[in-house]
């Protein structure tokens, strides 16, 4: 297959090769391509090229591109190749691509007795072509080339002799396959090439496994002290690798590997010390100590000393209560020095770790080195410069702040990525006359970078918008050309993101912010975000409407309820003009997708009822797209319609002002929060016993039972099926709030019973009658059985300020069995220090039918304050009787007999929950806890993640974490802090740092609670 | 590890030559093929006039165009980009005396491909740069001197 490639004009039939991933057209280094395919006609992107791994070649006569001759420079000044003919030689890539089955096939040459040489070379180079593109051998395709490669080490040809190690390489062979090589490899050790001598170790580095390293352990060794250079460094990458392997053996050469130091060679020097420091790695104090005679040594090497500036900031990081003052001075003293360096990368580097340290000391000092290096002629220098500026930016804005004339010049600067970061900084630190200076040129920048860099610079914008409110105007205008730009969807929902954050906070920039929506929406090609911005208008009409604000006045009351008319979330609107908006809402109605026209329909209907001087107009509208092709569209704008209609306005405008999903999560809201004032959820009185609470048929009552309507609402509709429930809860709202609601819901889920429920586990309905005092917490269900046995019990754990409570929840799983007084036997296992906890009262389960689940209980009291950590053993005691499945008839007879469930664990965690709110002295109280610090360091090694490591360790430690938003799948670095709260109502602080060292996630936690023993407890716990 | 992979591909999106030095499905290759070419497209024009710097992910990346041949090698973000910017002149520099004599072009990557993997070999190991010396490596390839 060949392509072609030419400028859009002279390929009117061509096909766009780059589509982003909404089929839109985009353009590469902003020239359009445009790529003819002669022998299959097919949209390709560089993506559709990278998932079907292409081994064609393009018979390309090159793009006019200008060429400058400053790039004539760079290519060396060689002559370009176009239009010349160039001669095709053995072992070149055929311009007709390579067949992967023919080339497997040809391989078998290998085990031939005497192959041509040049023959052979030319196989081997295409088996490693298609290797790099991404071609997958099969395990026995590979096998097969393997074995006749190795019969390619007799090969006297040196050229083929090296071809064969990248071939060895590349295949990976099997841990049994290589011994097979081992004996050739280590026949090379000894070859009178020095590079040979290091390509047979770089290849044994890679195939060894544990096993074999022990006999060629020596062969690393004696090539570390090898007076080649290249055979010394070749060893050392080695040694790196093996590391991972077999680390025993490589320790053991910790004086061979410090005499490389003194070596002249710069690579020599660059990998003994990484490799010293990650013999060190786990040890802080050993891994301090060789620094510190680092310190007193000379490196002359400059990549050595990056490396050594660079661990010295580890172990400073490492910092504790216990460290040596005096290694720490000198290590700082090491700091200093390498500000003042000659070399500007070691200049770099040691900028970069002052920076990154707590201590704040030296931090001007390296803000002043990294604004030198922002002068540098090489692009890579003042990238780095700017990137670490940018980053301490958000954790020393004033320091940062004395390079913002620097800033401002590089915001200029030829490598965009410098401009983009430039910007960033200069809005993290920037004055506001800055701003008025720089913003045209923000506006030109966003232009030309990419996407990722372009959020970066808008959440920076949100950012500097909410500390200058003054500035929204400003902001505004730049993200109005942001939207107009062409950009992903990232981009454009990031973008939309910050209006709406804006418009919740600044309340003076909400007409303007949804003008500029609403303009977007008429040319975006995003459904989800037109979406949004719709329920945005919608919302913004029912909080500033008359009838909201009746409805408010009306229903004020001493329980906070949120109204109806707006979702919980919704920035109230001060000033809003529906009118000045239906003309874009019906454009969508005429010009978008089913999805953005059901939306629009909704927000014309909502405004429908919010405004009755605009509803005649608005019904108009609606009863023009009773035609809507879509059924989604028809159906909402018939149920609109009719709820619209004069005799059902006023129902409506009570319990329609949403659609059904709002509603819910709303009634979900409203459940939450009725929960501190009705302590239990399943409390008899709560339901049972109060029915003269109830409104009378056909009136609905506001203010404070409001909530416990629409709360039962929503559990009847998320019970008996939106389907079953929605005809009535929007024909017949009055009546749901009454006698109408299902009763047997009600009872099912909110009467209280140690008798076996219908349908699961009664809820938690004992508190009260336990006389158990104050709930502190609860903990998640946790199996005391295997999920498929005979019977299976999960255990709840409630801790009360005075109790300890078990809450078993048993499954009888046999059809012919029932249970009578089931009962858990707990107590602790000898040995444990129960000296806090005495056992209080036993709940027994009268009768547990057969595949029913019921809750046995088990109190004890504990001492106010005590936290008694303490292992129980479960024994589950019962008596059996017999049923007849066919009749259903008991029999009268049992038997007694008992089930050992597993142990059950106390532990700290449990006496730990979240804060309710993020405690805004947090820096205080954690100061002032440092004297009980506890740090320890986990590899999380079962998770690939930091987003999952810290959604299960924020889980496991029940606190809550100052993120606001979850962590992005890709994050690799993540540090937060985290807050709770302890059963006696002591604060309990984390603060942990997730990292990804080699594809594994370590975690660094610092644990300060007012008692260094609970911190301890805390760190063992997990 | 300082080297994530080294990618040597055209305007047009066909792959010349990549090297990856982490484990990685092919899906994940062409995901991250794709990112690279995403967040890098902008800057080709510049690449042509000198070396450029762009960071996605929790990538730095510095890359270069000569002719039509874009040479894009990847570290993480943690390491800093000054060696890897080293690397890659080592590279070309490599690539322009020894390798591609006539000029570093698609087609004539496709003729000396062997010589481009042995100089890439030479140079970047497991992950970890073994070369900086563009000489050193010359040497080598050239087979030369050396002999004990």
């Amino acid at each position: 297959m060949s392509t072609d490639i030419s400028h859009e004009t002279d390929c009117p039939h061509g096909l766009i090769i780059e589509s982003n991933h909404n089929g839109r057209k985009r353009e590469f280094g902003n020239e359009r391509i445009w790529v003819r395919v002669q022998e299959q006609r097919e949209q390709k992107s560089p993506a559709d090229v990278f998932r079907t791994p292409s081994i064609y070649t393009i018979r390309a006569p090159s793009l006019p591109m200008q060429q400058s001759p400053a790039q004539q420079q760079q290519s060396g000044g060689l002559q370009q190749a176009s239009g010349e003919r160039v001669k095709e030689e053995d072992g070149v890539i055929p311009s007709t691509g390579i067949d992967r089955s023919t080339t497997v096939q040809a391989a078998r040459l290998f085990h031939d007795a005497t192959p041509r040489t040049s023959k052979v070379k030319k196989i081997l180079i295409q088996i490693l072509y298609l290797i790099s593109n991404g071609e997958n051998l099969t395990s026995k395709e590979s096998e097969g080339i393997f074995f006749g490669v190795t019969k390619l080490f007799f090969n006297k040809d040196l050229n083929l002799h090296r071809l064969v190690y990248l071939a060895i390489k590349e295949l990976k062979p099997a841990a049994t396959d290589v011994i097979i090589v081992t004996s050739s490899l280590t026949k090379d050790m000894t070859h009178k090439y020095p590079f040979f001598r290091a390509n047979a170790l770089r290849v044994l580095s890679q195939v060894v496994d544990e096993s074999l390293f022990q006999q060629v352990e020596r062969y690393f060794k004696s090539s570390i002290v090898d007076k080649e250079n290249e055979v010394c460094s070749a060893g050392l990458v080695g040694a790196l690798k093996l590391m991972r392997v077999s680390p025993e053996p490589v320790k053991r050469w910790v004086s061979e590997i410090q005499e490389c130091l003194k070596r002249s060679n710069t690579m020599c020097q660059y990998h003994a010390i990484a490799l010293l420091r990650e013999i060190k790695k786990g040890d802080r104090l050993a891994l301090s100590k060789m620094l510190t005679s680092l310190v007193r040594g000379w490196i002359p090497s400059y990549l050595a000393q990056c490396m050594f500036i660079r661990y010295i900031g580890e172990v400073l990081h490492m910092h504790t209560h216990q460290s040596d003052p005096d290694v720490e001075a000198a290590l700082w003293k090491a700091l200093e020095a390498g500000l003042s360096n000659i070399n500007e990368r070691v200049q770099y580097e040691t900028a970069r770790v002052v920076v990154s340290l707590p201590d704040k000391t030296r931090v001007l000092q390296a803000v002043e080195v990294l604004k030198t290096l922002l002068r540098s002629a090489s692009s890579a220098t003042r990238f780095g410069a700017i990137r670490t500026l940018c980053k301490a930016a958000s954790v020393h804005p004033v320091e940062v702040s004395t390079a913002n004339v620097q800033l401002e010049m590089a915001v200029g600067d030829t490598n965009r990525s410098v401009a983009t970061f430039a910007a960033i900084t200069l809005l993290k630190t920037g004055a506001e006359f800055f701003l008025d200076r720089l913003m045209p040129r923000f506006s030109t920048l966003i232009i030309d970078i990419p996407d990722e860099s372009r959020v970066e610079v808008v959440q920076a914008m949100q950012a500097l918008c909410l500390r200058m409110p003054a500035r929204v105007g400003a902001v505004f205008n730049f993200l109005s050309t942001c939207l107009r730009t062409e950009g992903g969807y990232d981009y454009k929902k990031t973008i939309v993101d910050t209006y709406l954050s804006i418009i919740e906070k600044i309340p003076t920039a909400q007409t303007d912010g949804l003008l500029h929506l609403c303009e977007f929406i008429e040319d975006c090609e995003y459904p989800p975000l037109s979406i949004r911005i719709l329920r945005l208008l919608a919302d913004a009409a029912s909080s500033h409407s008359p009838i909201s604000k009746a409805a408010d006045t009306a229903t004020r009351s001493p329980s906070p309820s949120p109204s109806l008319s707006a979702s919980p979330s919704a920035p109230h609107f001060h000033q809003f003009d529906p009118s000045k908006h239906i003309r874009t809402i019906y454009n969508r109605v005429i010009l978008e997708v089913e999805s953005v026209r059901a939306s629009a329909v909704t927000a014309l209907a909502r405004m429908a009822l919010h405004y009755e001087r605009l509803r005649p107009q608005i019904l108009t509208i609606l009863k023009r797209c009773q035609h809507d092709p879509h059924d989604e569209v028809r159906d909402r704008v018939a149920m609109y319609l009719r709820l619209l209609e004069p005799a059902t306005v006023p129902a409506s405008q009570r319990f329609l002002l949403e659609d059904l999903p709002a509603m819910v999560a709303r009634a979900k809201a409203m459940a939450a929060a009725l929960e501190p004032a009705v302590p239990s959820p399943a409390k008899p009185a709560g339901a049972a016993a109060k029915p003269a609470e109830r409104p009378a048929e056909g009136t609905v009552q506001r203010g404070l039972y409001r909530p416990s309507v629409v709360g039962l609402v929503a559990v009847g509709v998320l019970c008996s099926g939106v389907a079953a429930f929605l005809p009535s809860c929007f024909l017949s709202p009055v009546a749901i709030g009454s006698s109408s609601l299902p009763a047997a819901l009600l009872s099912a889920s909110w009467a209280p019973s140690l008798e076996a429920a219908e349908d699961g586990p009664a809820e938690p309905a004992f508190y009260s009658s336990m006389g158990l005092g104050t709930l502190f917490k609860r903990t998640e269900e946790a199996p005391l059985t295997e999920p498929d046995t005979e019977y299976v019990v999960r255990c709840t754990k409630h801790i009360f300020d005075t109790h300890v409570l078990f809450q078993f929840s048993v499954r009888n799983t046999l059809p012919g069995q029932q249970l009578r007084n089931v009962t858990v036997q707990t107590a602790p296992v000898p040995g444990s220090a129960a000296a806090d906890l005495t056992p209080d009262k036993v709940g027994i389960l009268k009768s547990l039918e057969p595949l029913k689940t019921a809750d046995a209980l088990v109190s004890f009291n504990m001492r106010p304050g005590s936290f008694p950590l303490v292992v129980f053993s479960n024994l589950l005691k019962f008596e059996v009787h017999e049923v007849d499945t066919a009749s259903g008839h008991v029999q009268e007879e049992g038997w007694q007999d008992d089930y050992q469930l597993m142990a059950l664990e106390l532990s700290i965690l449990d006496f730990v929950r979240p804060v309710p709110s993020w405690p805004t002295d947090f820096g205080t109280i954690w100061t002032r806890l440092e004297p009980f610090a506890r740090k320890s360091k986990f590899a999380l090694r079962e998770m690939r993640q930091v987003a999952e490591a810290f959604r299960k360790v924020r889980t496991h430690l029940s606190m809550t974490a100052d993120l606001a938003d979850a962590p992005a799948a890709s994050c690799t670095r993540l540090e937060t802090r985290l807050a709770g709260q302890m059963a006696d109502m002591r604060p309990i602080l984390a603060h942990a740092l997730f990292t990804v060292e080699e594809g594994t996630v370590t975690m660094q936690l610092e644990i300060r609670s007012p008692d260094a023993a609970i911190s301890d407890l805390v760190l063992a716990a997990l | 590890m300082t080297v994530h992979s080294l990618l040597v591909g055209t305007r047009s999106g066909e792959v010349l030559l990549a090297k990856y030095y982490q484990e990685l499905s092919t899906e994940q290759k062409a995901d991250f093929s794709q990112k690279l070419y995403e967040n890098t497209s902008p800057f080709w024009e510049d690449a042509m006039i000198t070396e450029q710097v762009a960071c996605f992910d929790a990538f730095s990346c510095v890359f270069i165009q000569i002719n039509q041949v874009l040479i894009f090698l990847t570290g993480f973000g943690d390491d800093d980009e000054i060696i890897l910017l080293t690397c890659l002149r080592t590279l070309v520099e490599v690539f322009s005396r020894v390798v591609f004599k006539k000029s570093i072009s698609i087609q004539t990557f496709h003729e000396s491909y062997p010589k481009a993997s042995l100089a890439i070999h030479e140079l970047i190991q497991q992950g970890h740069i073994q070369q900086l010396d563009a000489e050193s490596v010359n040497r080598i390839l050239k087979l030369k001197g050396g002999a004990a």
